[in-house]
C-alpha cells in the first residue's frame, strides 16, 4: 500500500469472524504506546482527493456560524407527512399487481359498458387500501415518535461559562458539548478533552458497525485542557474540513488555533450514534449535525453470521506436549461423519468454562503444570499470555469480577486463559503491567508482581506478530512474542528441534480441527543489545516520516533468535449447530459462498470450521499476496499494479477452469475456490467475469475474502443474472444490506449487531442455523402455498373477495405437505423447490385446466338442468335463479377445493371454510330478503328462498360440486 | 388420517417464546410457529378406492330415481311458428306479422300419446331469444313495478321510459316486449278449462308487483312490442307480465302459460285454437307449445338423472380400475420419500 492519498488498508470483519487483531491500520497514529491501534475498515481502491469544498467552522460561536446555514440536528426517518402520505402511500399501494388490477376492474365498471356496477369493485378495494393504509400511517406514526424522543434527548451544551442542558433538535454546528459516560453522542463530534490522561476516551461502536468492542479516540494535544466550562469557554478554533459525506472512516480536516494549523485525522471524531464507555465526560465541537451526520449513510461490517465471535482459549501446545481435551464442532462433525460414536468426554472437576475460556487438562491445572516434564516453559508460556497483549482490565481486582477490554476478543481469551492457569493481570500502567501469580515458587503461594514494560511492537496484518519487551522485577529482560505460525517459525533460533517439530505437528492439528492457532516465543535480552537497540526504536518512533515502516524495521531487528515456548489455539465459537446447518443445506442441493471481509487465513479457517471446506477437497486459491504483486506493489506505481494484477488473475482464472474441469471429469473430486477481495475486484471485470462464474460454477463452495460491501453485492448479482441462480444472500451487519438486497431473497439475522441488515432483509431470524428452518421447512411450505394460492387467488377475484378469501388465508398460513421434522430429515426434497417444482408453467397450467373445467360444470350443468319446470307447481327458474344456484356451487366447490388442495388440516382449515360456506349462505338469505330503498335491480329478491322451496336446487348441489371436485380428486389421487 | 401433533420445527426460537407465558399465548405460539394439531389427509390407494366406490353406490340411486321421476313425465312439443304462416307469405313472415289487417288465428292438432294426468302445464317455448341480454335484463324499474307513479327515477327503463312525455308504466323494455300469443283448447268441441292464475313465483306477486298499480300509457308508442294489458287490472294480477318479467337465463327458455285442470287419455286430439300475435320472425326465434305433466322434481328433465348415474357409474369403474392397479403394483405406505416421489408428480 502506496501510502498515497487516502487509500487505506482496514479490517473489514464480517460475514462472521474477524479478530481485531488481525486488523490493522496501514497509517500508524500516535496513539499511546500501550494501546492497540483501533481496528479500521478497509476500503479497497481509493478514494477520490476531496473536491475542493470545505465548510469552515467557527468552534463556539453560532453568529459567525449562523452565516453558513449548516443545517440543524434533527432527524427524521418517517416515510411520510401529513401531506405526502395520502398520495405517497396510495401510490405505494398500487405498486402492488394485486392492487392495480382492482383498481383497473373499478374503473372499468364504472363505464357504461359494465355489466356490474362499480360499488361490488370498489368497495372492496377501499377496504384493502384503508387497512393498508391505516397500518402505514400507524408505523409511521411509530417512527415519528422515536425521532421525537430522539430529538429531545437533552444533552449540556457550553453556554458562556457553564454547561447547559439542550435538546438534539436544537444542536448547531460549532457548539461545545459535553457528553457523560455511556452518553450518546448527538452528532459528529471533534474530540477536543476528556476527563482521562492523554485526552484519550473510550467509545463503543455497536450502533455504526456493530462491533462491541471499544475503540480508543484521541484528542490532539492542543486542545486537551478545553475539559472544563470555564476553559472551553475559552476555545475560539476554526474547523475546516470536507463536507459531510458516507464514508465512515475517513475524515480530512484541519483545526486552526491561534493561526496554528493542527490536521486532524479520524482519531478525533466521535460519530453520532457512538456512546462513551470508560470516561467520566468528553468535550467536542459540533462538526457535522442531523442528516448529515455519517450515523445515515451505514455501510461497514462485522461478524456473527457464522460465528459468535466469542473468542474461547480452547488448546495449547507448550514445550511439545499438547494439552487440551476437549473437542470442537467441526471434530464433532467429522467423528459423525465417519459414523463412529462419540465417546462423551467426562468432564474433570478442573475443568473451567468462562467467557473466553474453555479449556480442560488436569495436568496443568491449579498449579499442576509445576509436575510437568519443564515447569519453567510453562512458566514462560503462562507469562507471555500474561503480558504480551494490549488488554485492559476493567472493574474489581479479583478474578471473578474482572472484566477484560480488548481490541480483540481473542486476546481477552489469551489473558482470560492466563488468569485461569494462575497468572491472572490485574492491573495496567503506563509502563508496568501488574500480575498475580500463583504457585510460582511453590504450591498455594500467591504473590503480587510488576513487570516494567519497556517497548511493545505492535501487532499489524504485515508483521502478524505481536512483542513486548518486559524487565522482571529482578532485572531479567525478556522480549515475548506471539503471533501467526509462519512469521515466528522463521524468526526462531536453531535450537530445539524437536519442540519445534511437535509444536508444529500440534499446530497442524489444532488447525484441521477449525482452531485458530498462535505461537508465543520469547527472548531473553542482556541490557547493553537492548539498549542500543532501544536508541533506534526511539528514533524510528519519533521519525516523521515513514514511520510505520521504520518501526517495523526496527522490530525487525529485535525479533529474531526467538525460541519457542508453544502454540495456543483457540476456538472462534460456531453458532450453535453451524457445521450441521451447512452439511444439511449442500444436501439439499444449495451452493453456500462466504463472501467475508476477513483475511484469507481466518476465512479458510472458518470454512474448514463450517465445513465447507475439507481436505478431500481441491481447492484453487486466487490471491494477490504473490511475490510478483507484492514486488509491484512496493513500486508503488497504480497503473502497473493494475495491470499485473489484471494478469495475474486473467492467468490464475484460466489455469483454474482448465484444472478444475480435469478434475471434475476424472475424479469426480469437489471443488473450492478461495479468491480474495483485490483480485476478485479485478475477476469482476466484464472480460474476465465469464470464466469466474465458469469456474464458480463448478465449484461446491466459494470463499471470497476480504470483500467490500459493493463486492459482495456484485457477486451476488454474478450469480444472480449471470448463472440465473435464485439466491439467497444472509448476512447480519449493515454491510450486508446491499448484498442482501441484491439476492432474490434476503435474510438479516438479528442479534447483538444493529438492525440494518434486517431491516433491509425480507426474513429475519436470530441465528444461522435457523436457516435450516427457514429454508427446508418454511420455505417449502411456502413454496407449496404460493402454487396454491395462484389459482384460488385469480379465481375468488374474479368470483367474489370475501367467501373464499379467508380459507386461502388459512391455507396461507397453515398448509404444510410434509411435517417440519421429515422435511429437516430429508434435505433431498428441497431440491424439488430448487428445481421450481411446484411453481412450473405446468402446473399453473393444471390449475388453469381445472379451472375451465369447473366453470364448465358449473355453466352447463346448472343451466341444462333448469330448462323445464323445477317444482310442483310447474313454475320456472329465471336468470336470476340460475345464476345463484350456480353461485352457490362455486363457493362451496371452491371451499371444498380447498380443503383438498390441503396437504394438512388444522381445526381453523374446518373452521374457516365452513364459515365460508355459511357466510355466503347469511349473506344470500339477508340479500335477497330485504328490499333496498334506493333504486336497485331487485334481481336477487327472494331468489334463494325460491331457489330452496325446490328438490331440484338440494339434487344440483349435491352433484354439481362433486362433479367439479371428481376431476381434481381423480387428478390428486 | 394421521393426527400431527405439534411438529418440532423452530424448536430453538420457541422455547424462549413460551417460557413465560401460560396458556393463551401458548396457543398463540402454536398459531404463529405453525405448531397448530393438524389432520393430514393422506391419499392412500385404500383410501381412494374406497371414496370413490363410496360416491358411486350413492350416486346411482339417486340417479335412478331422478331419472325414473323424470320418465314418468309425459311431454308434447308443438312448434308452430312456421306452420301458422299462411304458405303465401311463407318468404315474407316478418311482413305477415307486422301486417294488422291479416288475420293471425291458427288451427293446430295435438294428438296425446300417452294418458296425461292433471295438473297438465302449458308452456310456450321461445328459442334464440336473448333475455339474458344485459341491456335488455336492466331495462326495467322494479321500484315501479312495486309502487307505480309514484316512483320516478325510472332512468333505468330506457328507451321505453316515457312516450309522448309521460311515463310509462310498466316501463322498460322487457315489459315492451311482453309475449301475446294466446291458446284455447278444444277437445270434442269443448273447449278445455285452462286455469290461468297463480302462474307466476308466489313471491313476484305479493312482493315484486304492485296491487295498487295500474298499467299506464303502455304500448302506445309508434312501435308496439309486444303485448298490450289490461289498464283496470292491478299489475299484481297480470301474471303473464310476471312471468315473463322473470327472465330466462338462456335463449331458449320456457315460460308458464297456464294449467289445464283434466286429464287427458291417450289417442285424444286436442285442437289447439293460437293466436300467432308474437314477432319472432324478425330474429329467427322459434315458438313451441308445450303441455306436460310434473313429478316431484318438476318438468320432464333427464339432465340430472344422468348424470348423476354417469358420475356414478364413473366412480365405481374409477374405484375398480385403482383396485386392479394397487392389487397388481401395492406400494408399502408411510415411507415418507416414497409418498413423495409419487406425490411430486401428482399434487401441485
Amino acid at each position: 500500500m502506496g501510502g498515497r492519498g487516502w487509500e487505506r488498508v482496514q479490517t473489514v470483519r464480517l460475514g462472521g469472524a474477524g479478530a481485531a487483531s488481525v486488523g490493522v491500520a496501514s497509517r500508524r497514529r500516535e496513539a499511546a504506546e500501550l494501546r492497540q491501534v483501533p481496528s479500521q475498515t478497509v476500503r479497497l481502491g481509493r478514494v477520490q482527493p476531496q473536491a475542493p469544498s470545505h465548510r469552515t467552522i467557527y468552534c463556539n460561536d453560532r453568529e459567525a456560524n449562523n452565516i453558513a446555514r449548516f443545517k440543524g440536528n434533527s432527524i427524521s426517518t418517517t416515510k411520510y407527512n401529513v401531506l405526502t402520505f395520502l398520495p405517497k402511500g396510495l401510490f405505494e399501494q398500487f405498486r402492488r399487481v394485486a392492487n392495480l388490477y382492482f383498481l383497473m376492474i373499478s374503473i372499468l365498471s364504472t363505464t357504461p359498458i359494465s355489466p356490474v356496477s362499480p360499488v361490488t369493485n370498489v368497495v372492496p378495494l377501499s377496504l384493502v387500501l384503508l387497512v393498508s393504509l391505516v397500518k402505514e400511517a400507524f408505523e409511521d406514526w411509530k417512527r415519528f415518535q422515536n425521532d421525537t424522543a430522539i430529538n429531545s434527548t437533552p444533552v449540556d451544551v457550553l453556554q458562556g461559562q457553564r454547561w447547559e442542558s439542550i435538546s438534539w433538535r436544537k444542536l448547531q454546528v460549532g457548539d461545545i458539548v459535553r457528553v457523560k459516560q455511556d452518553g450518546f453522542f448527538p452528532a459528529d463530534l471533534l474530540f477536543l478533552a476528556s476527563t482521562n490522561a492523554d485526552g484519550v476516551c473510550y467509545i463503543e461502536t455497536a450502533n455504526l458497525d456493530g462491533e462491541t468492542n471499544l475503540k480508543i479516540r484521541k484528542a490532539l494535544e492542543r486542545t486537551w485542557d478545553y475539559s472544563l466550562p470555564e476553559k472551553a469557554a475559552e476555545f475560539k478554533g476554526e474547523i475546516q474540513c470536507e463536507q459531510p459525506n458516507n464514508s465512515l472512516y475517513t475524515f480530512t480536516g484541519n483545526l486552526v488555533i491561534e493561526s496554528q494549523t493542527l490536521p486532524l485525522s479520524p482519531n478525533q471524531i466521535l460519530l453520532r450514534g457512538c456512546s462513551l464507555r470508560n470516561t467520566e465526560y468528553v468535550v467536542g465541537a459540533v462538526i457535522f449535525t442531523g442528516h448529515e451526520t455519517k450515523v445515515e449513510y451505514i455501510f461497514s461490517d462485522k461478524t456473527g453470521t457464522l460465528t459468535r465471535n466469542l473468542m474461547e482459549f480452547f488448546k495449547c501446545s507448550i514445550g511439545g506436549e499438547a494439552y487440551g481435551t476437549g473437542v470442537t464442532e467441526i471434530e464433532k462433525g467429522q467423528v459423525q461423519r465417519t459414523g463412529k460414536k462419540m465417546n462423551e468426554v467426562n468432564r474433570s472437576d478442573t475443568a473451567v468454562h468462562e467467557k473466553g475460556f474453555n479449556f480442560d487438562d488436569a495436568r496443568i491445572m491449579c498449579g499442576a503444570w509445576r509436575n510437568e516434564r519443564d515447569p519453567e516453559i510453562c512458566k514462560e508460556f503462562f507469562r507471555c499470555l500474561a503480558l504480551c497483549h494490549t488488554v485492559l482490565p476493567e472493574g474489581d481486582e479479583s478474578p471473578e469480577k474482572i472484566t477484560y477490554q480488548a481490541a480483540s476478543p481473542d486476546e481477552a481469551a489469551l489473558v482470560t486463559a492466563a488468569k485461569n492457569f494462575g497468572f491472572f493481570f490485574y492491573r495496567r500502567t503506563p509502563t508496568t503491567v501488574m500480575v498475580r501469580e500463583s504457585h510460582v515458587e511453590k504450591m498455594g503461594n500467591i504473590q503480587d508482581v510488576s513487570y516494567e514494560i519497556l517497548n511493545v511492537l505492535e501487532f499489524n496484518s504485515t508483521r502478524k506478530r505481536q512483542s513486548v519487551v518486559c524487565r522482571y522485577p529482578n532485572g531479567r529482560l525478556v522480549l515475548y512474542c506471539k503471533g501467526a505460525d509462519t512469521v515466528i517459525y522463521e524468526r526462531l533460533a536453531d535450537a530445539n528441534q524437536d519442540i519445534k517439530r511437535l509444536t508444529r505437528e500440534h499446530l497442524e492439528q489444532f488447525g484441521s480441527a477449525g482452531l485458530r492457532t498462535l505461537c508465543l516465543a520469547y527472548r531473553e535480552l542482556t541490557n547493553d543489545l537492548y539498549e542500543k537497540w532501544n536508541e533506534k526504536f526511539i528514533q524510528a518512533k519519533s521519525s516523521l516520516r515513514d514511520r510505520e515502516k521504520k518501526l517495523d524495521e526496527v522490530a525487525e531487528l529485535i525479533e529474531k533468535d526467538l525460541i519457542l515456548i508453544g502454540c495456543t489455539a483457540i476456538e472462534d465459537k460456531l453458532q450453535d449447530g453451524v457445521p450441521a446447518c451447512i452439511e444439511t443445506l449442500s444436501r439439499a442441493g444449495i451452493k453456500i459462498w462466504v463472501l467475508t471481509g476477513d483475511k484469507m487465513e481466518t476465512a479458510i479457517n472458518i470454512a474448514y470450521a463450517c465445513n465447507l471446506i475439507n481436505n478431500d477437497m481441491k481447492q484453487f486459491i486466487i490471491t494477490s499476496e504473490t511475490d510478483a504483486i507484492r514486488e509491484a506493489e512496493d513500486k508503488g506505481d497504480p497503473v502497473e499494479i493494475a495491470r499485473i494484477i489484471k494478469d495475474s488473475v486473467n492467468h490464475d482464472l484460466k489455469q483454474c477452469l482448465e484444472e478444475a474441469q480435469q478434475y471434475l471429469h476424472i475424479s469426480g473430486q469437489k471443488l473450492t475456490l478461495i479468491i480474495d477481495g483485490k483480485c476478485l475486484m479485478y475477476a469482476l471485470d466484464p472480460n474476465l467475469r465469464v470464466n469466474l462464474l465458469n469456474l464458480s460454477l463448478n465449484c461446491s463452495s466459494v470463499v471470497c475474502c476480504r470483500v467490500s460491501p459493493l463486492q459482495k453485492a456484485q457477486v451476488t448479482s454474478l450469480i444472480k443474472k449471470g448463472a440465473r441462480k435464485i439466491t439467497l444472500s444472509i448476512g447480519d451487519g449493515a454491510n450486508d444490506v446491499s448484498m442482501i438486497q441484491a439476492a432474490h431473497v434476503g435474510v438479516g439475522i438479528s442479534g447483538l449487531e444493529g438492525m440494518q441488515a434486517v431491516m433491509a432483509s425480507d426474513f429475519a431470524i436470530a441465528q444461522f442455523r435457523f436457516l435450516t428452518d427457514l429454508l427446508l421447512v418454511h420455505g417449502r411450505w411456502s413454496y407449496t402455498r404460493l402454487c396454491k394460492r395462484f389459482y384460488d387467488d385469480w379465481f375468488q377475484s374474479l368470483y367474489n373477495v370475501i367467501f373464499t378469501a379467508l380459507p386461502v388465508i388459512i391455507v396461507g398460513l397453515f398448509d404444510k405437505d410434509v411435517s417440519a421434522s421429515l422435511s429437516k430429515k430429508y434435505p433431498e426434497l428441497y431440491k424439488e423447490g430448487i428445481r421450481n417444482m411446484f411453481f412450473k408453467w405446468r402446473v399453473v397450467a393444471v390449475w388453469a385446466f381445472f379451472a375451465l373445467y369447473h366453470s364448465l360444470i358449473f355453466y352447463y350443468f346448472t343451466t341444462a338442468a333448469s330448462q323445464t319446470g323445477h317444482n310442483s307447481s310447474g313454475k320456472i327458474f329465471g336468470l336470476w335463479d340460475v345464476s345463484t344456484m350456480a353461485f352457490t356451487c362455486v363457493v362451496v366447490t371452491v371451499n371444498l377445493r380447498l380443503l383438498m388442495a390441503c396437504n394438512s388440516i388444522t381445526r381453523w382449515h374446518h373452521l374457516s371454510i365452513s364459515g365460508s360456506i355459511l357466510a355466503w349462505f347469511v349473506f344470500i338469505f339477508i340479500y335477497s330478503g330485504v328490499m333496498t330503498p334506493y333504486d336497485r335491480q331487485e334481481n336477487i329478491f327472494f331468489v334463494i328462498y325460491v331457489l330452496m322451496s325446490t328438490f331440484f336446487f338440494y339434487l344440483t348441489l349435491l352433484l354439481v360440486p362433486i362433479v367439479a371436485l371428481l376431476g381434481d380428486f381423480l387428478y390428486l389421487g | 388420517m394421521e393426527m400431527e401433533a405439534g411438529s418440532t420445527s423452530a424448536s430453538g426460537g420457541g422455547t424462549q417464546a413460551h417460557s413465560y407465558s401460560p396458556l393463551r399465548s401458548k396457543a398463540f405460539y402454536k398459531f404463529t410457529q405453525q405448531n397448530l394439531p393438524a389432520c393430514k389427509p393422506n391419499l392412500t390407494p385404500a383410501r381412494v378406492i374406497v371414496i370413490f366406490l363410496l360416491a358411486g353406490v350413492v350416486f346411482i340411486p339417486v340417479g335412478l330415481i331422478c331419472l325414473r321421476a323424470s320418465e314418468s313425465v309425459v311431454e308434447i312439443l308443438d312448434r308452430y311458428d312456421i306452420e301458422c304462416v299462411p304458405e303465401s307469405y311463407r318468404n315474407n313472415k316478418v311482413a305477415y306479422i307486422k301486417d294488422s289487417s291479416i288475420s293471425k288465428n291458427c288451427k293446430r292438432l295435438i294428438k296425446i300419446q300417452k294418458h296425461m294426468k292433471a295438473p297438465i302445464y302449458v308452456y310456450y317455448e321461445l328459442d334464440n331469444y336473448y333475455q339474458n341480454h344485459r341491456r335488455y335484463i336492466k331495462s326495467r324499474s322494479d321500484k315501479q313495478l312495486l309502487h307505480g307513479l309514484e316512483y320516478k327515477d325510472t332512468s333505468s327503463c330506457r328507451p321505453e321510459e316515457y312516450n309522448n312525455g309521460l311515463s310509462i308504466v310498466p316501463c322498460g323494455l322487457v315489459a315492451w316486449s311482453l309475449f301475446n300469443d294466446s291458446y284455447t283448447f278444444v277437445r270434442e268441441a269443448v273447449e278445455l278449462r285452462i286455469n290461468r292464475r297463480n302462474i307466476a313465483w308466489k313471491s313476484d306477486r305479493e312482493h315484486k308487483f304492485g296491487r295498487n298499480v295500474y298499467p299506464f300509457n303502455f304500448q302506445n308508442g309508434s312501435l308496439i312490442g309486444g303485448g298490450n294489458l289490461d289498464p283496470d287490472v292491478p299489475l299484481s294480477e297480470q301474471e303473464d307480465l310476471i312471468v315473463w318479467m322473470r327472465t330466462a337465463a338462456l335463449p331458449k327458455f320456457r315460460k308458464l302459460y297456464g294449467v289445464i285442470e283434466e286429464d287427458l287419455q291417450a289417442d285424444e286430439i286436442i285442437e289447439v285454437h293460437l293466436v300467432n300475435n308474437y314477432n319472432t320472425y324478425s330474429f329467427g326465434g322459434k315458438k313451441k307449445l308445450v303441455l306436460t305433466t310434473k313429478n316431484w322434481l318438476g318438468g320432464k328433465n333427464d339432465f340430472l338423472g344422468i348424470a348423476y348415474m354417469a358420475t356414478g357409474g364413473f366412480c365405481i369403474f374409477m374405484s375398480i380400475l385403482f383396485a386392479l392397479i394397487h392389487v397388481k403394483n401395492p406400494r408399502p405406505h408411510g415411507d415418507p420419500t416414497y409418498s413423495y416421489g409419487n406425490r411430486k408428480s401428482t399434487t401441485s
